[in-house]
């Protein structure tokens, strides 16, 4: 992808490839939590899958890390040094080149950790049924009772449930916020170049005054 | 005869709270006129079922999710919505109290009660039809107004095949959300018009629901009886979804003539579970907290409403 003067926006192997770093922690983040559902998927199956509890909960940490962190780039960028600096200058330094197409990898990056933060906290809060279900498969047999097996059954169905309705609100949630991004690149195209007809907000309300 | 549409006192208080004082004093005027110019014969239930008090809820949702994305007065499209979905709501009560054979609504007698199971059944029909001229040529709001329809059918056939089993939570959250949940669904969806605000209607929907069913329990236990329709037709509500994981409880549920002793029992068991629908109901706020902000411009009018529904459990 080019700008109009040539020059790369996103992908450039050059030594200022601000993206890049963003890009990862996006495949870091994925990384993580694809690695916490394999350890859960193996709770019972094997001893060496590590303990999905502190891997879940690593993930809710991220999640809420991303969350305090996930306020307008510009913001950020202008906001004092300390603990967050390195992160702070490679933001500010994409801010430079493209503000909004940074914004819009901050919203991406921020979209995945929520979203496997959230599948984390589903995982710790239904943990018990969880384990108890792939347990009970492993060894075959389960010492519950019908009325045991009926409640188990009904925080299974709220789990899935609540996978679901995470990827639903996560992909609403990060459709409307490009969307705004969207709305500002168009924004800025429309003062480049003006119009006899300025650009005009797309989601305008349908009802008639 | 000089009529005009009442409100009551809670629901004055909210509409003033969130400013919204003379858009609900149109509504009012819209329906007494439209009442009004209703056929002779129909008239007297007319008035009988709308001119006596309302909550006027889900006009304020509809006005509340329209200001939460739009500031400014209420458009006259969004006004017609607001009338008519008054007018389907009163639909919706007007064949409950035929199903559930309730005597008395809001302190004064059904429509059936007063006028026969005909006229009532005949007045829906009524006001469904006049509901779809009244909104014009505004495709919309018919559209959603069809959906609302047809949701609501499929959850009353849905609640009353299920009854009396032994379910769970989630067939709960199934039933109260195409029940309950389609109404306010619709009425975000009337209201912001883009389906951003769908899924919080439905979180509305489903937290007034559940509120209700708790309420019930609260208000059958401060009235030492009464209120007990649900408990004799084996309704799941929230209450009982958490009450019949208790074998016992859901056996005496299931039971397809309980004797007065058996009811007695399962209301003292819903009873019981008062506290864990109270903490499954503050979820459902939450989440509703969580969409109005993620997906709102302002989300006071919207906070506002979520918290007025949550005081309808009578915690």
């Amino acid at each position: 992808m080019a700008d109009n003067d040539g020059q790369a926006l996103v992908g450039g192997a050059g030594q200022a490839d601000p993206i890049a770093p963003l890009l990862r922690s996006v495949a870091d983040a994925w990384g993580m939590g694809l690695q916490a559902w394999q350890v859960l998927a193996g709770m019972g199956a094997s001893s060496q899958s590590g303990h999905p509890g502190a891997v879940l909960a690593a993930l809710v940490g991220a999640k809420q890390n991303i969350t305090k962190s996930s306020e307008p780039v510009a913001s950020r960028a202008a906001g004092p040094g300390g603990a967050e600096e390195p992160r702070q200058a490679t933001v500010a330094q994409m801010a430079d080149i493209s503000p909004t197409l940074a914004e819009a990898c901050m919203v991406g990056a921020a979209s995945a950790m929520r979203y496997w933060g959230t599948l984390a906290e589903l995982g710790l809060r239904y943990e018990a049924s969880l384990a108890q279900t792939v347990a009970d498969r492993t060894t075959g047999r389960s010492a519950a009772s019908p009325a045991e097996i009926r409640v188990r059954a009904d925080e299974l169905r709220a789990f899935l449930r609540g996978v679901g309705d995470a990827a639903n609100l996560e992909a609403r949630r990060l459709q409307l916020n490009l969307e705004r991004v969207g709305e500002t690149i168009a924004e800025a195209a429309d003062q480049a170049t003006p119009s006899p007809h300025p650009y005009e907000r797309r989601r305008r309300h349908e009802v008639k005054p | 005869m000089n009529v005009s549409a009442t409100i009551d006192k809670t629901s004055s208080d909210v509409i003033a709270a969130l400013g919204f004082t003379d858009e609900m004093r149109i509504l009012r005027q819209r329906i007494a006129a439209w009442v009004e110019s209703c056929d002779l014969e129909m008239r007297e239930a007319l008035e009988w079922q709308f001119l006596a008090g309302s909550k006027y809820f889900r006009p304020l949702t509809i006005f509340a999710c329209y200001r939460s994305l739009i500031p400014g007065p209420i458009p006259e499209q969004i006004m017609s919505s607001a009338v008519v979905i008054e007018f389907f709501h009163n639909v919706s009560l007007v064949i409950d109290d035929i199903v559930d054979r309730s005597p008395e609504r809001r302190g004064r007698a059904t429509l059936h009660t007063r006028f026969g199971e005909l006229n009532a059944l005949m007045v829906s029909g009524y006001i469904v039809a006049d509901g779809y001229r009244y909104l014009g040529a505004d495709l919309q709001a018919i559209g959603l107004f069809s959906e609302l329809l047809k949701r609501l059918g499929v959850a009353e056939c849905m609640q009353w095949r299920l009854r009396r089993q032994m379910l769970g939570v989630e067939d709960w959250r199934r039933i109260a959300g195409e029940d309950t949940g389609s109404m306010f669904e619709v009425c975000a969806c009337l209201g912001d018009r883009s389906a951003r605000l769908r899924k919080f209607g439905g979180l509305l929907g489903l937290l007034y629901h559940g509120c209700d069913d708790v309420g019930d329990v609260r208000g059958a236990i401060a009235l030492g009886g009464g209120g007990e329709e649900d408990v004799r037709d084996g309704i799941l509500t929230l209450p009982a979804a958490l009450a019949i994981r208790n074998p016992t409880v859901g056996a005496l549920f299931c039971k397809p003539d309980p004797e007065p002793e058996d009811l007695r029992a399962i209301s003292e068991a819903f009873a019981a579970q008062l506290g864990e629908a109270e903490a499954y109901l503050d979820v459902i706020a939450e989440e509703a907290r969580d969409e109005a902000g993620a997906f709102s411009i302002d989300p006071t009018p919207l906070l506002a409403l979520v918290d007025q529904t949550r005081k309808l459990s009578g915690r």
